[in-house]
């Protein structure tokens, strides 16, 4: 058993699977000698060797399409995004061609994309985007934000051997904030489309994922002594598919839900599980849907003004509050 | 750098010279960031558009 953060448990996930199955290989810029810009590839080069762990030019496009020919060869391609946001420039191969692949063409593209996400380091507008509702609205790929250790090895480990193709969004602030105890003897598989309860509550839900997680439950910790308030945090984990169930089963228990994400407001997935409820439990709500998300504008570099633009604890103390009160 | 020397364009201390001067530029303009106010929060939500100039406050920083 050993202290494992959440950036090393990526890198056993990886490191698992490349021993387990010789079609998974990596691709990405800088991940081999390098490491990865963030370490996360650290060692598997000299453990896995050239043909495994492959530094590719800075082109985000070649990356995503040489991985879907390999997918469709018979491969597992996993590739990193230095930044998340730059999967944008590989828009168009992603949305147009991998998402439509089996659809189109019964062509199997099991790979996986990952990279961090997030803002909270003071990265300003072009490394710290959490562009999943982007990716949402394209039917044929799998999203999911891992909050704990745990969950970022059994996420990237499931999500490898996914026949889908799976967008893996880890969040570079909690890389190494995060540590939680993992035995590395111990498989660990969390399933896609399976969201975790990760605070039970009886008076108000939360729902949220990735960095929010640690922000809720806090906020939650605070409204218990505060409040007395039994606030419940669901974890989603995947963002798509969407755990509707769990959703649906904590809006039947407490009657009250507040959804939580860093991404913006407009077209977030807090918009979706909005009209998810409404569709499927309207009638057990006693107070209106809310949402606490980051302010409608790029996210800004200085100090003041990203803590002032990303939803804070204290944001969702303030909005349980109003909801409990309704 | 080497093909404006090699090709006669330019004169080593010419070279050394734009060098020096963009140095000092930059450190004016490091000079200028480090000691200026940091931003006042509120000016976060203007200019992502002409208009609306500014972006709407959400819900939640307007509660008590």
């Amino acid at each position: 058993m050993s202290e494992t953060t959440y950036l090393e448990a990526i890198r056993a996930g990886l490191a698992e699977e490349l021993a387990r199955d010789e079609t998974v290989l990596l691709l990405g810029e800088d991940i081999g000698s390098y490491g990865g810009a963030f370490k996360v590839t650290e060692g598997l080069l000299d453990r896995f060797g050239a043909g495994r762990v492959i530094d590719t030019p800075i082109a985000e496009t070649a990356i995503v399409g040489a991985a879907a020919g390999a997918a469709h060869m018979g491969f597992r391609p996993v590739c990193e995004m230095q930044f998340i946001d730059f999967l944008s420039c590989a828009y168009s191969i992603l949305t147009n061609y991998v998402a439509t692949a089996r659809y189109r063409a019964d062509l199997s593209t099991p790979m996986v994309i990952r990279g961090p996400s997030g803002g909270f380091v003071r990265g300003g507008p072009f490394h710290s985007q959490n562009p999943e509702a982007a990716y949402l609205h394209t039917p044929g790929l799998k999203i999911v934000a891992p909050a704990t250790a745990r969950d970022a090895k059994g996420l990237i480990k499931a999500a490898i051997r996914d026949d889908d193709p799976v967008l893996y969004f880890e969040h570079k602030y909690l890389y190494r904030r995060i540590k939680e105890t993992l035995d590395p003897a111990e498989e660990v598989l969390t399933p896609i489309g399976s969201a975790r309860l990760a605070r039970e509550g009886g008076d108000l839900s939360v729902v949220t994922y990735s960095a929010m997680v640690h922000k809720a439950v806090e906020a939650a910790e605070r409204l218990e002594r505060e409040d007395g308030l039994a606030v419940e945090v669901i974890d989603l984990r995947t963002l798509a598919p969407l755990d509707d169930a769990a959703i649906v089963a904590s809006v039947k228990k407490t009657n009250r839900v507040l959804l939580v994400h860093e991404d913006t407001r407009t077209g977030g997935l807090a918009a979706e599980i909005t009209a998810r409820i409404n569709e499927q439990c309207f009638e057990w709500l006693d107070a209106p849907v809310r949402r606490v998300c980051a302010h409608d504008v790029p996210l800004p570099y200085a100090p003041p003004l990203e803590d002032w633009v990303l939803p804070q604890t204290e944001d969702i103390v303030k909005a349980c509050r109003w909801l409990a009160a309704y | 750098m080497r093909r404006l020397l090699e090709s006669g364009w330019a004169a080593p201390d010419e070279l050394e010279a734009i060098d020096a001067k963009v140095g000092l530029e930059i450190d004016d303009a490091l000079a200028v960031c480090e000691n200026e106010p940091l931003p006042d929060p509120s000016t976060a939500l203007s200019g992502v558009l002409a208009d609306p100039a500014s972006a709407p406050i959400e819900w939640y920083r307007l509660l008590p």
